[in-house]
């Protein structure tokens, strides 16, 4: 059975794509990501990596100056050595005064080589996505690639820009501060080999936990924005037909199950810092009896106990800080995952290298079939011949194939087997901006960008001509009307605004077109919502433009059709009959069926 | 902030104790140094093992205590702020729909859905971290200070001053960076909706080779979001070690005045270690200060946007006391006197017009694009109200029909209209229940069966987003089926058979053919040849009614609808010798 309906593969739910990614690896992800960047700019990190070492370094003798003033206080009551508090006070203030300026300098850097590296992943993500052919992008929903560049990309941006520094801060203080302890008292540094371990079983446990129930709340955070989007967009359609209670119920739904992922998730990331912090206390206490212990046999000094303990503050409060990151450093690794998988995406092949100098415009398909999915063929074997300056219509039923013919002709999707030449030449063979650049194209779905009417019409045009622009207005008919409008030419627009009818839309994408002087012109259903007489009145600007250019027209328009010089017929993917229209008329076949319809009473 | 406190209100019961929770387990930190202190200068110095034995217990269960208390407020706090985000999200949702098309437009889709899902989410973010992070820092730090005022009162000041210092220095940073993030927002926003419209019209862009053109317009966008990143991570960067230069400084101080203190005998070792790690536990607890500003900014930003959503209400037009009622005698719609202008438009799209469609007649509507077809659709639906005259439906004015009722005397299939992302049966159904014998019926007569036929899975087969595996003839033909199912009185296309071929029109006009004297029939058009058998026909120009009456008055009176005629009829003239 042939059908004309893609089947979902997953690709019409927004998380579909992310399940294909292995939940371990994460960190392999983001150094995947981030490796090209990190070279790119490896000067200026590695100065980064360097000012925070030695600013953490130098912060970290401060417990030990402080150890020793405590320990020249100590002396006690009217024998408190204050020259030399006075000397250790002073060399507080110079280390911290030094190490304040290090990490104005490493804050500094860092900001400037974050956020460049981030606009240019922004870019290069950007680049990518309008790259990636057709197929990928419409088995995607648009929320879920948007949210791809947006909140991924930010979910990154924050974690290097803020996150990284702290980690790497961490780590530092974290050694630095071991080392320390281990100076002061090896005995109690001991404790640590008992509580480092716990520390790590139990992060880990929770990261990983933590992770996945992250991924589900990401997917139903999607989906829900999915349904919004959708519904916000057919506000019309949902009016009309009442469909409000429905969709609200739906969108309960979704967000109460949204609800509870979101609470598993968060609550299971939350759960670090209390473990992070049970752990801190125990230390502490194991140090307070340990320390008492020793310092009862003359061990060691209240001062050093003091020290110890400051860094062993120093030595647990990164790690809860690096736990209490994990939960954004979690959403920034499936993130990466996310990122990634969009990157893996191959790009539209576009081998040709060499343009000829000259188009022609003969256009050949050679036994073309093609299927959108295996197994479901949408164009069988068409083969077909429009000479330079020819003027071809397709014709033929809704979902015939019509639309899928010009695709190819355009390299949207590449044939499945057959080649389509053009001068000779087979498309695949022509670099792919200057293939696309021969064409001017209208299609079906009238698409406006949100800028003004004038700019929506010089889209194509480069450098805005406002003369250009208006004539072309002027050649559709458009120009008294967008006149009308307060802003005039400069009436900003919107995918979904009142200001243009339906009509008016397919008039401008016909202005954007003429704007362009291509060798050849398609034309699918462009006017079918146009009324008679204006249409009339473009297609003769439209015949004028594409004298002596190849072109081909999609339409049921028998006024369209007539002026062409050959109809191609297409039912249910096959090419059934092609000629002119007194040609096919007098075969008296499906043309000639299709024909008579027309006339026919109702 | 304060307006959403509705939705706050009932949750406020659990996000009080969810503080108190987290107090309580602050407390303990808090209560950590006093007993070692006490170990030091008690325990130790009169060597009372059974002192210090018992103030290590006291640490094991205070840790114990803690922890307990930290880890229930942190299920509070996680759990209440999604509880706040759902309800916030839900009510917000709903509010959307009330909202009628005119005041749901000054907002683009974009932001109505970025509002009801992204700036939720930073809401919610902001109670979980209020409750997990603003007691603690409170705590800490006020906490800190009042222990050390305890030990010793002079060192309070020091302290204090530190602490007013670190404060003023955070304010500063959030003012002078507040505005900077705003900008990286608006930034962000714009190439985010870069994106959208890439990926919407990625055809259009290929097509015309325009793709240069549109990564530039996002580099743009993204390099605002890169230069005041810059400028506001330059300002923090400068500031935010400060905060611990200050504290270093601050206990450079401590240890001065404690040293005197001390040598003075006015304070023991022991009270000078525990000071010194408070010191310690209000700096950290300042460290949270610029992140909890942060916070808020982001989260008044976005409350801001909600705000303005919800202060954004359609109130529903008044009712008019005559026309109350439908009668059965009433012809099916009235259109007396009606004006109506957009608001984004100067001029009206549709000016004084009257007219009057008897019952189970079928009455076409002509007119050049843009001359306000569409709208008068719209308006007989209800979903925009004219600024002048009225429209009654059934002899009851449209304004007195509540919403769904009028749905029910009125079925309309759009020129532009929604496919959902769902099932085939589902874009057919609605939510109307399913029978399946006018499920099937609707099928027929939209012309879907040939299609529906060909599909493995029959009407359970799922359409992509915005029927993007559908053709256009087919989704138009969706969109039909709509109304063919409904069982409404009055039954309007508007321009549904553009994407149609002729023969598949034909037998669609056939049905609509089959349904006069049984529905009231208004159909849009361009194609004369569909409504040539109309009870009337209504020619539209500008926005005004340039004739009504049939087919064949209309050809003898009517200049307009004799041009279109003409202009459909030369094509026929041309070909037909041969045919």
């Amino acid at each position: 059975m042939k059908s004309p309906v893609r089947e979902i593969k997953g690709g019409g739910r927004p998380s579909a794509p992310e399940q294909k990614v292995p939940l371990r690896g994460g960190m392999r992800a983001l150094i995947k990501l981030m490796l090209p960047y990190i070279l790119a700019y490896k000067l200026q990190l590695l100065l980064v990596a360097i000012l925070v070492i030695t600013s953490n370094l130098l912060l970290l003798c401060i417990p030990t100056y402080t150890g020793r003033v405590v320990d020249a206080i100590g002396l006690g009551q009217g024998q408190v050595d204050f020259p030399a508090i006075y000397r250790l006070i002073g060399m507080i203030l110079l280390v911290s005064l030094t190490g304040w300026l290090l990490e104005v300098a490493r804050n500094t850097l860092m900001t400037h080589t974050t956020q460049r590296i981030i606009f240019e992943l922004r870019q290069s993500v950007f680049h990518h996505l309008l790259h990636l052919p057709l197929s990928f992008l419409e088995s995607n929903t648009k929320g879920d690639l948007i949210s791809r560049i947006s909140m991924d990309i930010d979910q990154i941006s924050e974690t290097i820009t803020s996150d990284v520094i702290a980690v790497l801060t961490g780590v530092v203080t974290i050694t630095g501060a071991l080392v320390m302890m281990v100076r002061l008292s090896p005995a109690m540094s001991a404790i640590f080999l008992l509580i480092i371990p716990l520390i790590i079983l139990t992060a880990r446990f929770i990261s990983r936990r933590s992770r996945r129930l992250y991924r589900q709340k990401k997917i139903q955070f999607a989906l829900l924005s999915a349904h919004a989007e959708e519904m916000i967009t057919a506000q019309k359609t949902v009016k009309l037909f009442g469909l409000e209670e429905d969709n609200l119920q739906a969108y309960r739904r979704l967000s109460a199950s949204y609800r509870k992922a979101g609470q598993e998730a968060d609550f299971s990331s939350s759960q670090m810092m209390p473990s992070m912090h049970a752990f801190n206390n125990l230390s502490f206490l194991l140090i307070s009896i340990l320390g008492c212990f020793l310092f009862l046999n003359g061990k060691i000094s209240i001062g050093s106990i003091s020290s110890f303990i400051i860094y062993s503050k120093k030595f647990t409060s990164p790690i809860t800080e690096i736990a209490n990151l994990y939960g954004t450093f979690q959403s920034a690794l499936s993130s990466c995952d996310r990122i990634n998988f969009l990157l893996s995406q191959p790009e539209e092949k576009d081998l040709g290298r060499s343009e000829p100098d000259k188009l022609l415009g003969d256009v050949r398909f050679e036994d073309v079939s093609f299927a959108y999915e295996p197994g479901v063929p949408v164009l069988e074997h068409i083969s077909f011949h429009a000479a330079p300056g020819e003027k071809i219509a397709i014709v033929g039923e809704t979902g015939s194939g019509k639309t899928t013919l010009m695709n190819l002709l355009l390299r949207f999707y590449d044939c499945g087997s057959g080649r389509i030449t053009i001068d000779g030449v087979d498309i695949r063979e022509l670099p792919l901006r200057y293939l696309r650049r021969s064409f001017a194209l209208v299609l079906q779905e009238n698409f406006i960008f949100e800028m003004s009417i004038g700019e929506n019409i010089g889209y194509a045009a480069g450098q805005q001509q406002e003369g250009r622009i208006r004539q072309a207005a002027r050649e559709v008919e458009m120009d008294s009307y967008i006149s009308s409008l307060p802003e005039g030419y400069r009436t900003p627009l919107s995918g979904d605004s009142d200001k243009l009818s339906q009509g008016q839309r397919q008039l401008l994408t016909i202005a954007r077109a003429l704007m362009v002087h291509p060798q050849l012109f398609i034309f699918d259903e462009a006017t079918s919502s146009v009324d008679t007489r204006t249409e009339q009145r473009v297609k003769e600007v439209m015949d004028r433009v594409m004298q002596g250019k190849t072109s081909f027209v999609i339409a049921h328009r028998l006024s369209t059709i007539l002026s062409a010089d050959r109809i191609l017929v297409i039912q249910d993917g096959r090419l059934i009959e092609q000629g002119t229209h007194r040609q096919l008329i007098e075969r008296r076949g499906v043309y000639y069926e299709m024909y008579q319809s027309q006339f026919a009473s109702i | 902030m304060k307006k959403l406190y509705p939705y706050f209100a009932p949750s406020v019961p659990w996000i009080l104790l969810g503080m108190l929770l987290k107090a309580l387990g602050s407390v303990a930190d808090i209560a950590l140094p006093m007993l070692l202190s006490q170990i030091v200068d008690t325990g130790i110095a009169r060597h009372d093992m059974a002192l210090i034995r018992l103030d290590c217990i006291g640490m094991a269960v205070i840790a114990l205590i803690s922890f307990g208390a930290t880890l229930w407020s942190h299920y509070l706090a996680t759990h209440t702020s999604q509880k706040v985000g759902q309800r916030l999200r839900d009510q917000l949702y709903a509010h959307l729909q009330t909202l009628s098309l005119e005041d749901a437009g000054r907002f683009s889709t974009a932001t109505l859905t970025t509002r009801v899902t992204y700036d939720v989410e930073q809401i919610m973010n902001f109670v979980s971290k209020i409750m997990r992070m603003l007691v603690r820092t409170l705590l800490l730090g006020v906490g800190g200070v009042v222990m050390c005022m305890f030990i010793d009162s002079h060192l309070t000041l020091t302290l204090l001053v530190m602490m007013l210092i670190i404060l003023l220095s955070s304010s500063f940073i959030y003012r002078l960076t507040h505005r900077l993030y705003r900008r990286v927002q608006e930034g962000l926003d714009l190439s985010s909706n870069i994106v959208r419209e890439s990926v919407s019209g990625i055809k259009t862009i290929k097509a015309f080779d325009q793709l240069t053109r549109e990564e530039e317009r996002f580099g743009e966008q993204s390099a605002i979001v890169r230069d005041n990143e810059v400028k506001a991570g330059t300002i923090s960067a400068i500031l935010s070690p400060s905060i611990t230069l200050c504290s270093n400084i601050g206990l450079c101080a401590l240890l001065l005045v404690a040293g005197v203190r001390i040598h003075g005998g006015y304070m023991e070792l022991g009270q000078l270690i525990a000071i010194v790690s408070y010191l310690n536990m209000v700096v950290h607890s300042m460290n949270n200060i610029p992140r909890l500003f942060l916070n808020f900014s982001r989260a008044s930003a976005s409350a801001g946007r909600i705000n303005e959503l919800l202060e954004t209400s359609s109130t529903p037009p008044e009712k008019r006391p005559d026309a109350a009622k439908t009668c059965p005698e009433a012809p099916a719609v009235t259109f007396q006197n009606v004006s109506f202008t957009y608001a984004a438009a100067s001029a009206p799209t549709l000016r004084d017009v009257s007219f009057t469609i008897r019952r189970g007649t079928t009455v076409g509507i002509v007119g050049e694009t843009g001359s306000g077809k569409s709208t008068l659709v719209h308006l007989l639906a209800g979903l925009y109200q004219p600024q002048q005259g009225r429209i009654l439906v059934n002899g009851k004015d449209v304004v007195n029909f509540a919403a769904d009722e009028l749905r029910r005397s009125v079925s309309v299939a759009q020129q532009q209209y929604s496919i959902f992302t769902d099932t085939v049966r589902k874009n057919i159904l609605l939510d109307e229940k399913e029978e399946p014998e006018r499920l099937q019926k609707a099928i027929r007569q939209a012309q879907l069966q040939g299609f529906v036929g060909t599909l493995e899975k029959g009407l359970e087969t799922e359409i992509y987003q915005a029927g993007s595996n559908l053709s256009g003839g087919q989704r138009q033909r969706l969109n039909v089926a709509r109304v063919f199912y409904s069982d409404a009185d009055i039954l309007v296309f508007d321009d549904v058979t553009s994407a149609l071929d002729y023969k598949t029109n034909l037998h669609l006009q056939r049905e609509l053919r089959a349904l006069q004297h049984q529905k009231t029939v208004i159909m849009v058009t361009q194609r004369l040849s569909a409504i040539e058998n109309a009870d009337q026909i209504l020619v539209l120009d500008r926005g005004r009614i340039a004739g009504a009456g049939t087919h064949r008055e209309l050809l003898e009176s009517c200049a307009v609808y004799q041009d279109i005629y003409r202009s459909q009829e030369e094509v026929k003239r041309v070909e037909e010798p041969c045919a």
